[in-house]
C-alpha cells in the first residue's frame, strides 16, 4: 500500500511549488490535474527520476523520493 | 512517477477567493455587487467586499484572463498596505484554500503546515492507497 505525498510551498506572491511523490505510472499527473487547473497556470513541470522505476523496487524509489524534496 | 511543478496562481474560483477574504476578516456584500469609485461612478462586480469608510473593493470575472480581477478606485485606497501587497496576500491565501479543499476531496490529510520566515506557507499532505 504505497503512501502518496503532496508537498506545497505557497510563496508570498501566490506562486506555488508542488512536489508529488509515491505514484506509479502516469497516475501522479491525474492526481493533481484538478488542483492545478483550479490554481492557475503551470509554468514549470519536471518529471522526477523515479518515473520509470517499477512498483517492486521500493527501496530505490524511496531514495529517489527523498532526493526529490526541494524544501 | 513523481513530478515537480511550479504554478502561477490565478483567482479562478469564487469559493476559495471568498474563503481567503473571510480569512483576513473581510465579509462579502451579497446584495450590492458593485464598486463605487471617485465621482460616484459605479462598476459592477461579481464579489463585493464590505468595508468601512470610502474604500471599495470588489472582484470581477475577466474573460480574457479567465480569472477574477481586483476592481477598486486607487484614489480611494485607504488600506495600510499597498494594493499590490493586498493582491499578493489574497492570492497566497486563495492558493492555500484551493489546495486544502481539493486535496481533502481526494482524501488527503495535512501532516505538516509551517509559516516560514520568508512569508511562504509550507504544506505536506499524505494519503495511503491500495
Amino acid at each position: 500500500m504505497p503512501q502518496r505525498t503532496l508537498r506545497f510551498k505557497i510563496h508570498q506572491d501566490g506562486r506555488v511549488e508542488e512536489t508529488v511523490e509515491g505514484f506509479t505510472g502516469n497516475s501522479c499527473n491525474k492526481a493533481t490535474k484538478n488542483l492545478e487547473e483550479a490554481l492557475g497556470e503551470v509554468t514549470v513541470k519536471n518529471k522526477s527520476s523515479d518515473a520509470f522505476i517499477s512498483n517492486q523496487n521500493e527501496n530505490l524509489k524511496h531514495l529517489n523520493n527523498e532526493s526529490n524534496v526541494t524544501f | 512517477m513523481s513530478h515537480f511543478s511550479t504554478i502561477k496562481t490565478q483567482l479562478k474560483e469564487a469559493e476559495p477567493l471568498i474563503k481567503a477574504l473571510n480569512h483576513f476578516g473581510y465579509s462579502i456584500n451579497q446584495e450590492e455587487k458593485f464598486v463605487k469609485g471617485y465621482r460616484g461612478q459605479f462598476t459592477a462586480v461579481d464579489i463585493s467586499m464590505n468595508l468601512p469608510g470610502d474604500t471599495q473593493v470588489g472582484f470581477k470575472w475577466d474573460n480574457n484572463s479567465n480569472a477574477y480581477e481586483l476592481v477598486t478606485d486607487l484614489d480611494l485606497w485607504k488600506f495600510e498596505i499597498p494594493v499590490e501587497r493586498f493582491i499578493s496576500k489574497v492570492t497566497q491565501m486563495y492558493a492555500y484554500q484551493t489546495i486544502i479543499s481539493k486535496t481533502q476531496e481526494d482524501g488527503y490529510q495535512i501532516v505538516e503546515q509551517k509559516n516560514k520566515n520568508d512569508g511562504s506557507i509550507e504544506l505536506v499532505l499524505t494519503k495511503w492507497e491500495n
